[in-house]
């Protein structure tokens, strides 16, 4: 296990328990980030982040420097959650970079996510080694 | 003999018998009939009738109805009316004694019924034509025409017909004196009816016969056919017949000297002829009565029935019975001594036979007068009667031997028109000899036979003369006519043309609209402003509107909606222009619905080739646009199903591919990363199938983006994602690109496209060459842009070539692909509507040529 992580929290939004499992081994095992925050639909996620914008004597350690988000998922999908983030107070998602992670590989679905300005990367899964380098 | 002719030629038209008195109530029927007659034929038919009531009384007016009828037969194209139209009226001037016009109009219906090919006309047309010649005296060519006619009948086998012209030649023989042959016609004649079963004819035959042996004193033979004749009508019940030949039997004995015989058979004719109410008849009989009580002296019975035939005669206007009558009567009153009464009937009998022209009779008044001057001591009124008495009876002689030589004259010339008439040529030969002699005889008793053989020489000389200027003038009529019926040919066969032409028209036009009913599309016909002219029923029933709703009425209004309308304007200028167009419109049906349909539209010219307006056909599609909607429906549904599996078996195969990742990231034991590899190794395969199966349906299913793509770019991206490929580094990868500027395409699909053959030509490459090259060129080349890809790999045998883009071919052993790649290739290339073709030989190499358009605009 190396010692030195890239970003204290890392996210994962998906609907797929066990891609999250994997995901957070990956991530942990690379040493890409010290802590894992998991959710598995984009509205407990999105609630999440609305909690830090009322309270604001919770810890900002809590807000994520990295989001892996999925597209599909139930309830809500990662352009509507997109949407709602974007609502959110400048002061928790400023310093919140989003990575979309996906099995999609259509062009449409890569396209429409990276105009979001938010989204930094689009990347399939399996999340790879290589993958997490490219970032 | 005109009678019996006039009533043949009756028969030949099938018509009724004259029926004398009877008529005016007859015509005035005809003409009620006429009025309410509601079908042309019916018509036609009554207005012929009519013709033939006046013929006799009326010639202008037969000829004016006959003429009416032809036109309305002209009209509704009845060639068999048209051509009895011109046969009545030929009759008509027949009757008329205009023998000219008589055969131009057979002529008329000759050239029509050879037109049609109606043997049966023709024959009948040629019998009238010679009819005409025989009223006309010309015998010989009265002899050529019934011999056509003959021959034409006999050909067709048309018996009723065959035994018509045998009679008529029988007649035409009878008239020039040779008996013989006459009888051998009447014979023949006889047999044909006999044939064809017309018991009528065959009495009729013998009748002739009969009359031909009491013109030669054979007065036995005579009784005999009329005898049989008799029979024949006694069998049929046929009264005037029967009395006929009572008449008939009775002349025969009045004719032998057996008066009481013979008044005993006009008693019975006349009691049958009363029965019958033929006054006519009655007047004939009771005047042959009264001559036999005056052969028999009885003068009081004689006059009773001369006076009985002679009011009848007034009566009916008989003016040719008045004048026997008459001298009847003269004849009686001079044998009981009553002679000054005599003189009145005489003068007045004298007086209607100059009028008619009545020789003979006038020759019988002159000597009955000469008699009855005699008899009151006026003997200069006597003398005077006699010298013209003796004068007729010289002249008479004379125009019967003159007429006589004529017809020798005429029987030569026929010799080379008719085979039979040569035979009877040579028993007329025969005749004259015997005939000369009779006339020697007769002269010597005249004690002038000098004086009659330089008349007779004269008169031959005469004749000649009169022969040869006639023979000029004959032959100037025969150019003429032959010219006139030349010209009738050409117009007929003008006529002819035409009318086929018009049945070809009618033809085609029955054959169009027959069509037009039987089409699935609706046909629509519009003038220029849009009104219904026509709309067939597939039409009505397409927008629920009956048929007669629907002419007149404004197509654009009734049927359009407001774009329609604008679209269908432009489309009927551009019709207007001569083009024929489709257009998809939407049509308001009677219900208020819409039916989709195309419109497929050509303009209609007039003769000077102005438009006039425009058929439409029209297809319901609303049918298939529904079925196309289902199907696109269908497919697009089955896209998204295809995507959405495969894609869905994504997820739990990247999930299985992080796994194995992970559980390599975790151990040390060789084995177990062994076995994890052969896992990875099956899951990328899977991978590679479910990316290919995505790629498909988003290739068919995505819109195409076209954007500007350096295809450079594109290329050496494309070989970078290689960059692991084992062995790579051994294959030298030459890109030639020759584009100046970016490409317009679809990035995606380019990539698609070039991606899959790159991998496809590092996969089979040659194993363990040293010259391993791939190389892609890229030329623009008129608007087209050409995409090589080239190997000098393993090749693709030739067997192959054929099946390459098909779905699921892998013509490799080597192939550890999905056998989708070169598929989606395929479908990629189509989608950007360009071509690929590919040379490639065994062991060699493989060259893959993308033809690609280049799109002009984004999006």
């Amino acid at each position: 296990m190396k010692t030195k992580t890239r970003y204290k929290t890392a996210m994962l939004i998906d609907d797929n328990e066990i891609d999250n499992v994997i995901n957070s081994k990956m991530l942990e095992s690379t040493g890409f980030a010290k802590r894992i925050q998991i959710y598995t639909n984009g509205l407990s996620a999105l609630e999440f982040f609305k909690n830090l914008e009322r309270d604001k004597y919770l810890n900002r350690d809590m807000i994520p420097d990295i989001v892996f988000l999925d597209i599909n998922m139930p309830l809500m999908d990662s352009f509507q959650f997109l949407q709602e983030f974007g609502r959110l107070d400048k002061s928790i998602t400023k310093n919140c970079k989003i990575a979309i992670l996906t099995t999609s590989v259509n062009p449409s679905d890569k396209e429409r996510s990276l105009n979001d300005k938010r989204v930094m990367s689009f990347i399939n899964k399996p999340l790879t080694k290589e993958g997490l380098d490219r970032l | 003999m005109k009678k019996l002719l006039s009533i043949l030629i009756l028969l030949t038209l099938s018509l009724s018998p004259p029926r004398g008195l009877v008529a005016s109530t007859r015509i005035d029927s005809l003409i009620n009939a006429l009025h309410t007659a509601r079908y042309d034929t019916v018509k036609i038919n009554i207005l012929y009738e009519l013709c033939r009531e006046y013929s006799a009384s009326k010639p202008d007016k037969a000829i004016k109805y006959a003429k009416r009828g032809l036109i309305i037969a002209g009209q509704s194209a009845n060639r068999g009316l048209i051509i009895s139209g011109f046969n009545n009226i030929g009759l008509v001037y027949r009757n008329k004694y205009d023998y000219n016009q008589a055969i131009q109009y057979h002529f008329q219906a000759l050239n029509i019924s050879r037109i049609f090919k109606d043997t049966i006309a023709t024959g009948w047309s040629y019998v009238e034509i010679g009819n005409d010649y025989y009223w006309q005296s010309n015998y010989s060519d009265a002899a050529v025409y019934y011999g056509k006619a003959l021959a034409v009948f006999k050909k067709s086998n048309f018996k009723h017909g065959i035994a018509v012209c045998l009679n008529n030649l029988g007649m035409l023989c009878e008239k020039r004196g040779d008996y013989l042959k006459a009888i051998e016609y009447y014979l023949k004649t006889s047999d044909k009816y006999e044939e064809s079963g017309n018991r009528e004819g065959i009495a009729w035959c013998h009748e002739l016969i009969a009359n031909i042996y009491m013109h030669q004193g054979n007065y036995s033979g005579a009784m005999k056919y009329y005898l049989l004749s008799l029979s024949i009508y006694d069998d049929l019940n046929d009264k005037k017949g029967i009395a006929l030949s009572y008449n008939n039997i009775g002349l025969v004995h009045n004719s032998q000297g057996d008066y009481p015989g013979a008044l005993e058979y006009f008693f019975k004719a006349l009691n049958l002829f009363e029965q019958l109410g033929n006054e006519l008849k009655i007047a004939t009989t009771s005047s042959y009565i009264g001559n036999a009580y005056t052969k028999k002296s009885e003068l009081e019975q004689a006059l009773n029935y001369q006076e009985k035939a002679l009011g009848i005669r007034e009566k009916i206007a008989d003016k040719n019975g008045l004048v026997y009558s008459l001298t009847g009567i003269g004849d009686i009153l001079n044998k009981s001594g009553k002679s000054s009464e005599a003189v009145k009937y005489l003068q007045r009998s004298i007086e209607i036979a100059k009028e008619l022209g009545m020789k003979a009779a006038l020759k019988d008044s002159y000597e009955c007068l000469s008699v009855a001057y005699a008899q009151v001591n006026d003997y200069k009124n006597a003398y005077d009667y006699y010298q013209k008495y003796s004068g007729l009876k010289d002249s008479l002689y004379n125009e019967k031997t003159s007429g006589k030589i004529s017809e020798m004259q005429a029987i030569y010339e026929a010799r080379n028109k008719e085979k039979e008439i040569e035979l009877l040529t040579k028993e007329k030969a025969l005749q004259s000899l015997e005939l000369k002699k009779n006339n020697i005889a007769n002269y010597a008793l005249y004690g002038c036979i000098l004086l009659a053989l330089i008349l007779a020489f004269l008169s031959i000389m005469g004749y000649r003369k009169k022969q040869k200027a006639n023979k000029l003038l004959k032959k100037k009529v025969e150019r003429q006519t032959l010219e006139l019926s030349e010209s009738n040919g050409h117009l007929q066969t003008e006529i002819e043309e035409r009318k086929e032409g018009e049945n070809a028209l009618h033809k085609s036009e029955r054959d169009y609209r027959l069509l037009i009913e039987a089409m699935k599309e609706g046909v629509i016909q519009v003038n220029k402003d849009d009104s219904i002219q026509f709309a067939n029923e597939q039409f009505c029933k397409m927008v629920g509107y009956p048929d007669n709703e629907l002419i007149g009425k404004n197509g654009a209004q009734l049927f359009l909606n407001g774009i329609d309308k604008v679209f269908m304007g432009e489309f009927k200028s551009a019709r207007e222009k001569g083009s024929s167009r489709q257009n998809i419109v939407q049509l308001r049906k009677k219900d208020g619905g819409f039916i989709r349909v195309i419109i497929s539209g050509a303009p209609n010219y007039d003769e000077h080739g102005n438009i006039t307006g425009s058929t439409a056909v029209v297809t319901d599609i609303s049918k298939i646009m529904e079925y196309e909607e289902n199907l696109d429906s269908i497919n697009q549904e089955l896209n998204a199903f295809m995507y959405k599996a495969s894609h869905d078996l994504m997820g739990p195969l990247s999930s299985s591919v992080g796994i194995v990742n992970m559980c390599r990231e975790s151990t040390n034991d060789k084995n177990m990363i062994n076995n994890l590899d052969m896992i990875s190794v099956s899951l990328n395969k899977l991978d590679k199938i479910l990316h290919d199966l995505i790629e498909i349906t988003l290739i068919r299913q995505g819109k195409l983006k076209i954007v500007p793509v350096e295809i450079k770019l594109l290329l050496e991206d494309i070989v970078h994602t290689f960059g692991r490929y084992p062995d790579i580094e051994k294959t030298d990868i030459i890109i030639d690109n020759k584009l100046r500027k970016p490409v317009m395409s679809d990035a995606e699909i380019l990539r698609i496209i070039l991606r899959n053959l790159f991998e496809n030509a590092l996969k089979y490459r040659k194993i363990g060459a040293r010259n391993s090259f791939i190389k892609i060129t890229a030329v623009r080349k008129n608007k087209y842009i050409i995409i090589e890809v080239a190997d000098n790999g393993i090749g693709i045998p030739e067997e192959h070539h054929q099946n390459i883009f098909k779905m699921f071919v892998r013509a490799s052993t080597m192939s550890t692909g999905s056998g989708l790649g070169l598929y989606s290739v395929k479908n990629a290339v189509e989608k950007l509507s360009g071509t690929i073709e590919l040379k490639s030989r065994e062991k060699e190499g493989s060259t893959f040529t993308l033809n690609l358009p280049e799109f002009k605009n984004y999006n």
